[in-house]
């Protein structure tokens, strides 16, 4: 081994050097790398699961919020419905009270117009009366001779007895 | 021409409550002033009424146009044209 040029106290000393180190090494700087590593890799995983449990429940959310929103549309449109028909109806209604109302006030304008029209014929036909009268009057007065009077007057008398 | 029976049986009553000192007393409204015959007739008519010794006393209104018109205190009995044009009027306007 000397010829070789290895020296065999030496190569006994490194190796206990490199079994010292090694079990340095392993024990303080492998291991605790390793069980770094490994947790490292167990968080990771963890938050993989956490953001795909995040996403199933965003995806979740999400759903929700479009049934909600459907929903909500739906109502609103019901809604929206309800008070056109409403709005339909409460016109419907006050055209009908209105038409009522203008046709009592028609038949009401109608009574008086046909009232007044009455009163202002038989005002006429009075007035017409009046005049025939008067004028029959005047022109029996201005026309009948005295002799013709007498012969009425006599005429009166006699029925009377 | 006719009488109503009612203005004559007024007639007959203010003569029959007249105080029996006065004299009854009737005024003959005519168109002209009447003549004999005229009066004659209507004593006739007084006194087959029973209204006898009543005097009568005359005037003239010329809107009577003819016929008489016969007054007893409120009594008045119309047998004038005019009142027979005054009740046409009163129908005319009971028909209207």
């Amino acid at each position: 081994m000397e010829n070789l040029g290895i020296d065999g106290k030496l190569m006994l000393a490194q190796l206990i050097n490199f079994a010292i180190f090694f079990f340095l090494v392993k024990k303080f700087i492998a291991g605790p790398f390793l069980k770094f590593l490994n947790q490292e890799r167990q968080n990771e995983k963890e938050k993989e699961e956490l953001l795909e449990k995040l996403k199933q429940g965003d995806i979740e959310l999400q759903s929700r919020e479009a049934k909600l929103k459907e929903g909500a549309r739906k109502e609103q449109g019901l809604i929206l419905e309800k008070a056109r028909q409403d709005g339909l109806k409460l016109r419907q209604d006050i055209v009908l009270e209105a038409k009522k109302d203008a046709e009592v006030i028609k038949q009401k304008a109608r009574k008086e117009l046909q009232e007044e029209k009455e009163k202002l014929y038989q005002e006429v036909k009075g007035k017409v009366a009046d005049l025939s009268l008067i004028l029959t009057e005047k022109a029996l007065s201005d026309s009948l001779e005295e002799e013709t009077r007498k012969k009425i007057t006599k005429n009166i008398l006699k029925n009377l007895n | 021409m006719r009488i109503d029976s009612s203005a004559l049986k007024e007639l007959k009553i203010f003569y029959a409550n007249r105080p029996e000192s006065s004299t009854a007393k009737l005024t003959v409204i005519s168109a002209y002033k009447l003549g004999a015959e005229e009066k004659d007739m209507i004593n006739t008519f007084l006194k087959k009424n029973g209204l006898q010794e009543v005097q009568i006393r005359e005037k003239v209104e010329k809107e009577v146009i003819g016929g008489v018109i016969l007054v007893a205190g409120s009594t008045v009995i119309d047998l004038s044209l005019k009142g027979q044009l005054t009740n046409l009027k009163k129908d005319l306007y009971a028909i209207t």
